[in-house]
């Protein structure tokens, strides 16, 4: 009798236990999500040199815009919003191909914004070749999909949360003793997301990591030489990737998947 | 557990109010064996585990409590049980008595339950599997059909409840019901049918609750039933998969399946009715059959019409009661009205019938009254509802009227217009600055989100961890039994050194003996009794150093048997030697065992 009780007893400490253990968790969980931004709030001096900027924008005097704009990035840090401004400087200046360029990195930060979207599809529509959106492979049309709606950053914590989630049904589904296809089921749902949130982040790395802007109407070259044959040409503001680099040229695929060289100035990376 | 296939998925159902239960997993249980005593309380948590009172024929053993708590609509429900071994110490027919708790200063007690012990007929059958016997297949599944009356009028609404009772078996692809219906009229079933559980003399059953209405159509003595249902029962393919080692264990079952579906046919028991006919006296000459209890409505739209529009008449019944065994009459045609065949639907219990009138002239018309008689069954007499008549205003055709295209503005100022010519730009710039990042950042190689991964990934495995050992602590009783075995010696030795201090020389020894004992019986999963010296003796011959360890022990076995059985004396010193005796043995044992 004495052991039965000294088993209730255990039980109790046990239950104690958990219900620390409990409390433990949630302030651990406060803690991660209080860093889990991996952002800053603006500072008070890139928000005055920001609103300066704006001011030289809104009179017309871009050149006084684009150095302030660019002394921000030079403090090392950058917004969706700082950028899509550049972007907009540029295209008054008149300089299509930065101004995609700027759009497009722009897009890594604020994809869904509308304002962004829109001026990325008019500058595009101003190039000599006109609107060209479409991708050449499927990959390409799925990572266009993904780069518009999501940002890396979003996706990553996406694929943690699909996790967390994942483990917790998991072990939901043991302890609770769920039945097989309920179990079965929103694993295999979350397994599914899983693995499209993980082809969303490889997507929009590889774009991230090889998009590059071409920034004037140039031929691309069958060789790295200025007196090699022209393969195709490739305009101002066309979204390429960059394959090699060798001395001053570059080795870009278009997105028809045709490969040439052009000279590293007149491409830059995204 | 209760799988479902097709259309049969539902919800549990959970009292709400405070009850107390006992419930065992199984009624009949061989000599030898244990079965399982759950006390379940529904509505409360945080109550602690009880003692159970002397049980005539039983010996027990505390397991361990459980916890439930479900969110349902907004509203919490709750329940705690504690789940004890029963040990049959005779054969015979046992009651457990109503067990009685204190909830909240209120007395709960619990039914009475009654247990058969039977001879194990096989001994070595017995010690291999440990089960106790088990109740056939037709206490554990079962088909129940209830009516709401079966004293009933021809065309009367009857409820009818058909329950599948599921005990401690697996069921998947429960079908839906099939009722043997000559002389009835039988509605749909409900869409998702009711779950909940229910505890039978003493046993816990998963019920899935059917629900239907049925109409007689013919007098006399009628006959409902059988209800027939198709389900699978499930039960694990031994042969199949040959688990060992790492993959022995049921978590990797959803991966190997190695499970099997046996195709069953229940039968439910049989209804009789009376059914008694529909009285003539007073009955209206509307009456086309309608039994039960109904609204009826009817609406004439527009009141205001020209010559030759079209007027819709709309008559719906809804209540209760069969929709199917009246009809609804349209109205006949008039010198004021040419009128079209009526259209009769019935959705959602509501049965509506509409007609198309075009009057004929222009002028004052009336649309004219109409009736509608049913059997209130409740009253026991007929009642008619009366609509009309309606008036009408028929306007002349006017002058000039033709044919309009709908949509077209009617002065032409569609044609003029010309289209706004716009001009293109880019978008404004934007005023604030957002949120910053550091130039070159990525999520994915901060160090926040790898440590959130991680985290994530070692409760994962943690709580798969946790699972399995708990699992293998409820399945493997060898296994939870050595792990009980330090705790109880440990207790045992603190309540012997209490003993000791205090100088009683006699029950030191006796604590000593048990502790002993009860050490041992855990450590090498014997039978309390079944410990001795020679048994000991048996386990320690292939151990190194075990021979001196046996000594000590047979020395420390003879104190106490001296002390308990011949009142042998020993003073303190003997005490503390004896102490430090069965520590060393103890400390021997858990490091070799």
């Amino acid at each position: 009798m004495e052991c039965k009780r000294s088993l209730i007893g255990l039980n109790a400490i046990f239950k104690r236990g958990v219900r620390d253990m409990r409390k433990f968790g949630i302030y651990i969980i406060m803690i991660v999500i209080g860093l889990c931004s991996g952002s800053a709030l603006a500072g008070q001096d890139q928000v005055d040199q920001f609103v300066m900027a704006n001011a030289a924008y809104t009179r017309g005097d871009y050149s006084q815009a684009l150095t302030l704009y660019d002394e921000i990035l030079a403090g090392g840090e950058v917004s969706g919003a700082l950028l899509y401004n550049i972007g907009n400087t540029y295209f008054k200046i008149g300089d299509l191909g930065r101004a995609v360029l700027y759009y497009e990195r722009a897009l890594r930060y604020i994809p869904r914004d509308t304002d962004l979207q829109a001026n990325y599809r008019y500058a595009l529509s101003q190039r000599s070749q006109g609107l060209h959106l479409e991708s050449g492979s499927v990959g390409e049309r799925v990572s266009d999909v993904f780069i518009q709606m999501v940002t890396f950053e979003e996706l990553c914590w996406i694929f943690a949360g699909l996790l967390f989630f994942l483990a917790f049904f998991h072990l939901w589904g043991l302890y609770r003793s769920w039945r097989g296809f309920l179990r079965a089921g929103s694993i295999g749902i979350l397994i599914v997301l899983i693995f499209v949130v993980v082809l969303g982040i490889r997507l929009r790395l590889r774009h991230d990591l090889l998009g590059a802007v071409v920034l004037r109407d140039v031929p691309a070259r069958f060789e790295p030489r200025e007196d090699a044959t022209v393969h195709f040409s490739v305009v101002e503001g066309e979204r390429v990737d960059l394959m090699k680099k060798e001395k001053k040229w570059v080795k870009i695929k278009r997105f028809d998947d045709k490969i040439g060289w052009v000279q590293s100035h007149v491409v830059e990376k995204i | 557990m209760v799988f479902f296939g097709g259309s049969a998925a539902g919800s549990f159902a959970f009292a709400q109010e405070i009850d107390f239960q006992a419930e065992v997993n199984a009624t009949t249980v061989a000599l030898g064996s244990y079965l399982r005593l759950t006390l379940k309380v529904n509505g409360v948590t945080g109550l602690k585990a009880q003692e159970l009172p002397e049980l005539d024929g039983f010996d027990w053993d505390y397991i361990g409590p459980s916890s439930r708590v479900s969110i349902v609509n907004g509203q919490q429900f709750s329940s705690q049980s504690f789940s004890y071994q029963l040990y049959p110490q005779k054969t015979g027919t046992f009651e457990i008595p109503p067990i009685h708790r204190q909830i909240q200063g209120k007395d709960y007690a619990t039914q009475a339950l009654t247990i058969t012990v039977v001879e194990q007929k096989d001994a070595t059958q017995e010690a291999s599997s440990g089960q106790s016997q088990r109740a056939s297949l037709k206490d554990r599944l079962f088909l129940i059909v209830q009516a709401g009356k079966d004293e009933v009028y021809r065309y009367e609404k009857i409820p009818v409840t058909i329950r599948l009772y599921v005990g401690d078996v697996s069921v998947k692809d429960v079908k839906m019901p099939k009722i043997q219906q000559t002389g009835f009229l039988v509605d749909d079933f409900q869409q998702n049918p009711r779950q909940f559980q229910q505890v039978m003399n003493g046993l816990r059953y998963n019920v899935v609750e059917f629900q239907t209405w049925v109409y007689p159509v013919r007098t006399g003595t009628l006959t409902l039933g059988p209800v027939t249902a198709h389900c699978g029962i499930v039960f694990q393919d031994a042969g199949k998969r040959q688990r060992s080692g790492f993959f022995d264990d049921s978590f990797f079952d959803s991966f190997f399946t190695g499970y099997k579906t046996r195709p069953v046919e229940l039968q439910s028991n049989r209804l009789n009715f009376n059914v008694r006919p529909l009285p003539t006296q007073g009955q209206p000459k509307e009456f086309s059959g309608a039994v039960g209890k109904f609204s009826f409505n009817m609406s004439v739209q527009p009141q205001e019409v020209s010559v030759g529009d079209p007027v819709t008449v709309r008559m719906t019944v809804s209540g209760e009661g069969s929709l199917k065994t009246f009809d609804l009459k349209g109205l006949e045609a008039s010198p004021d009205f040419k009128v079209y065949d009526p259209q009769v639907k019935q959705d959602n219990g509501v049965k509506v019938l509409e007609q198309v009138l075009i009057p004929q002239h222009s002028g004052q018309v009336q649309v004219p009254e109409v009736h509608f008689s049913f059997f209130d069954t409740e009253q026991q007499r007929y009642r008619t509802i009366s609509w009309g008549p309606v008036d009408i205003t028929v306007n002349p055709v006017a002058q000039g009227r033709g044919f309009a295209v709908v949509g077209l503005p009617q002065d032409g100022s569609a044609s003029a217009r010309r289209p706004e010519e716009l001009g293109r730009d880019i978008n404004f710039i934007k005023d604030r600055l957002g949120r910053l990042y550091p130039v070159g950042y990525r999520t994915d190689r901060s160090p926040v989100f790898v440590s959130m991964v991680s985290l994530i990934m070692i409760a994962w495995l943690t709580g798969i961890g946790g699972y399995l050992f708990h699992r293998r602590l409820r399945t493997d009783e060898r296994f939870a039994r050595r792990l009980k075995a330090p705790g109880y010696a440990k207790f045992g030795l603190r309540q012997a050194r209490k003993l000791r201090d205090a100088g009683a020389a006699a029950e030191f020894y006796d604590v000593m003996f048990q502790t002993l004992q009860k050490y041992f019986s855990h450590k090498l999963h014997l039978p309390p009794g079944a410990v001795s010296l020679q048994i000991l003796n048996e386990h320690l011959t292939q151990r190194s150093g075990a021979e001196q360890v046996m000594k000590n022990l047979a020395g420390i076995w003879a104190q106490c048997e001296a002390a308990r059985y011949a009142a042998a004396r020993y003073d303190q010193t003997d005490m503390v030697q004896a102490y430090d005796g069965v520590q060393e043995i103890i400390d021997w044992f858990e490091r070799h065992f």
